[in-house]
């Protein structure tokens, strides 16, 4: 059993839900061969540093693959047929780690600040709204 | 009188010249950085990580060389790969326009 990481390029027209089928597709085919799938990650429809096929934003998945060669061999071979998979890139580590991606911990992180900002923003409004009910006090 | 304007010059101009020689040699001693990836607390390169390589890449998306950056020769392999990998998938552009 080897260890790789592999990243998918989808095709931007998939919906949210069919790629997540296709992430258990190519799962289960590492799992026909006894290997197993771990740290799914999903990190959005990006926009492409160029032109893929013609498409500039796309789906990327990410998964750990704990598996033997024959099975990265066949899910290669599958993902080639495929349409929707735009490229592929399987890498072999020596470890496989099980914190987020830099990718994913990014995204969790605008997310997070995104929550904070409407919070802030609410407080902001909030205290402002106690502001100028104060002055209409005072005037009154 | 005309003598002693010319010997005058020359040793303005050769003053001129050490001062010159002086500053190139203060440049080369200037600063001995280190690698950034190297040693204990070294940055990790990942091919995903295109905030850290996107710092060692011209404006253009070529590789800045490791003599300008002073990463080590090993770890200037491993960028290298990583940047390779990063422009594949997509992450980062072959060449900036």
């Amino acid at each position: 059993m080897r260890y790789y990481e592999c990243t998918v390029i989808l095709a931007p027209e998939l919906s949210k839900q069919q790629v997540s089928e296709v992430q258990t597709e190519l799962s289960t085919i590492v799992e026909s061969f006894d290997g197993k799938t771990s740290k799914h990650e999903y990190w959005g429809l990006r926009s492409t540093a160029y032109p893929i096929e013609k498409f500039t934003r796309a789906h990327y998945i990410y998964f750990n693959v704990t598996a033997t060669t024959e099975a990265i061999i066949e899910l290669e071979r599958k993902m080639k047929i495929r349409e929707d998979v735009l490229r592929y890139l399987t890498i072999r580590v020596d470890s496989i780690d099980e914190e987020p991606t830099v990718m994913m911990q990014a995204k969790l992180r605008d997310e997070t600040r995104k929550e904070g900002r409407d919070r802030d923003n609410n407080r902001d409004n909030n205290r402002d709204k106690g502001h100028n009910s104060k002055d209409t006090k005072e005037s009154a | 009188m005309s003598n002693s304007d010319n010997t005058k010059q020359q040793d303005s101009s050769q003053a001129f010249g050490l001062a010159q020689g002086g500053a190139s040699r203060k440049i080369l001693f200037h600063r001995h950085k280190n690698c950034p990836f190297s040693g204990k607390n070294g940055q990790k390169i990942s091919y995903l990580d295109t905030r850290t390589l996107s710092r060692h890449v011209s404006e253009r998306g070529k590789m800045t060389p490791s003599r300008i950056t002073a990463v080590s020769a090993k770890k200037q392999r491993e960028l290298s790969r990583a940047i390779k990998r990063a422009r594949f998938l997509a992450l980062m552009p072959y060449v900036n326009k």
